[in-house]
């Protein structure tokens, strides 16, 4: 069948060349030398927090008061002593709700610095039955929001992620984890949330299918402490063509920022739909996922965050690009155990006073 | 074999294959770089004893779709751009009226099993294994696709082809 012969050509064209396999092979050698990082809240981690908590719960529950923020993020981003300081620091609690369907989401509590933050939701079934179908759990049962999916509370540039957690399978609640970074300063706003039809994956249709119909809109305020350090400024590498002058370094306990300028104003292809181009992924290499970025811990321990998430922002009345990357860390660092953080190679140290 | 040599020989035998079923799943390259990577990371930390080559073979292959799955439901897909360093490799040219851009207009399930089994060569059977699905449904999931394929392109019956 020429057809089928077709179909075969097409897909054996598709294929990798000697020199990307040998980057493949020393990125995933190199990757299996690696201890795993910490991707997801740790269960039994939770279930100690839990237990220390557990009499708190019990009378804020009863009391109405609103869970501290150090009982909502220590299960999620580290219970350690200098961790529970850095929350009780900046971490604030929120406690705005909205309740469609009998699901109520609930923001918890915010943390952050000038340009990141994390909050965490709790979603409960108000029957009080358990939140997931009878023996699934999260491993089983991949679950995607609707809607935005999150808070929105300033104008600028943003980009984040989000992820459930279920401490407990059996109790009526989840968590879901969300994540923001911006090129805007985000310590203060009314963030607007807004969550559709909670949806899960189904292995078997390979279709996404709806668990709890509803929509969910609450509205809260942000205002908590910036604990962020601000290194450098003016500080130059050259790579890929370009030469750039750091602005402005930003490290926190819970995230980095890079902010940096490109001596070039970046020129985007007129690609008609969503995706991105391939002339458009390579520019975005120059000016983004290339520059390096390491967070070396006092214990030694270097944190990759090139991949992390920016914007670039092209003047072309300058030729310049304004350029920022950052991400909100896996885990609490207290500044006193980060050591320096390396920008396009550039070296900073991190002062501890 | 160090992990070096493992991994140079897993790229070398594999890479392309797990490149081909990412493509079917998701319809684009960028992304294969990033299942290779879960799927070689894996085998290299977690070692498995192989009965054989075709054995290896589908064992990897299962965990390239179980990695592409991943993809396709997380929501952080849904909500974060790509901005991952990507080892570019351009996207066939599925042109108008092409068996693969019709193919590429199948769901993901149709598109998996057609491509494991044209292409792979595989049977029913061993895709049910890949997939982690029964065989009678890859029969449904091939005789649908099919079907879809003969509308697409019109009128081509690709029972035949078999």
């Amino acid at each position: 069948m020429s057809d089928l012969f077709d179909y075969k050509k097409e897909m054996s064209e598709l294929r990798f060349t000697e020199i990307q396999k040998k980057a493949l092979a020393e990125a995933a050698a190199s990757a299996a030398r690696t201890p795993a990082k910490r991707r997801r809240p740790v269960f039994r981690t939770a279930l100690i927090a839990a237990a220390m908590a557990a009499v708190l719960v019990v009378g804020s529950s009863a009391a109405g008061i609103l869970p501290s923020p150090a009982e909502i993020f220590t299960p999620l981003f580290g219970g350690a002593a200098a961790q529970t300081e850095v929350i009780d620091k900046i971490g604030r609690p929120i406690g705005a709700s909205d309740t469609d369907n009998g699901i109520t989401i609930t923001a918890e509590a915010i943390m952050g610095d000038q340009y990141n933050a994390v909050i965490v939701y709790t979603l409960t079934r108000d029957d009080g039955e358990r939140f997931l179908p009878e023996g699934k759990g999260l491993d089983e049962t991949y679950l995607m929001m609707g809607g935005y999916g999150g808070a929105s509370w300033v104008k600028g540039g943003a980009h984040g992620g989000s992820w459930f957690v279920d401490e407990d399978p059996e109790d009526n609640q989840i968590q879901l984890v969300e994540t923001a970074s911006s090129n805007v300063a985000m310590t203060k706003g009314t963030a607007n949330a807004s969550f559709e039809d909670l949806q899960y994956w189904n292995a078997e249709t390979e279709q996404a299918e709806l668990l709890y119909p509803g929509k969910w809109k609450l509205r809260f305020e942000v205002d908590y402490e910036d604990c962020s350090v601000r290194l450098g400024g003016g500080e130059a590498f050259s790579q890929d063509g370009l030469n750039f002058t750091i602005d402005e370094i930003s490290v926190s306990p819970i995230a980095v920022r890079a902010a940096y300028t490109a001596d070039e104003a970046v020129v985007w292809s007129d690609a008609p739909s969503g995706r991105q181009s391939e002339e458009d992924a390579r520019q975005s290499q120059r000016y983004l996922e290339n520059v390096e970025v390491l967070l070396t811990k006092t214990d030694g321990t270097v944190l990759d965050l090139s991949n992390a998430g920016g914007s670039i922002s092209p003047d072309y009345d300058t030729g310049i690009s304004l350029c920022a990357k950052g991400q909100v860390l896996e885990e609490i660092i207290p500044l006193a155990e980060l050591q320096s953080i390396s920008v396009g190679g550039v070296v900073y140290e991190i002062p501890h006073n | 074999m160090n992990i070096n040599h493992q991994a140079e020989r897993l790229a070398n035998a594999y890479a392309d294959a797990i490149l081909r079923l990412s493509y079917t799943y998701l319809k684009n390259t960028y992304d294969a770089q990033d299942v290779c990577q879960t799927v070689f990371v894996k085998l290299l930390t977690e070692p498995r004893e192989f009965d054989s080559a075709g054995h290896e073979r589908a064992y990897v292959l299962r965990m390239a779709a179980n990695a592409c799955k991943d993809l396709l439901k997380s929501p952080w897909r849904k909500r974060t751009c790509g901005l991952e360093t990507v080892l570019e490799v351009p996207a066939p040219e599925a042109g108008d009226g092409s068996v693969l851009a019709a193919v590429n207009e199948l769901p993901a399930h149709y598109r998996t099993a057609i491509y494991l089994f044209y292409y792979e060569g595989y049977q029913a059977a061993e895709i049910g294994k890949i997939l982690g699905v029964p065989t009678a449904t890859v029969h449904t999931r091939l005789a649908r696709g099919r079907a879809r394929l003969k509308d697409i392109l019109g009128g081509m019956d690709y029972e035949r082809s078999v």
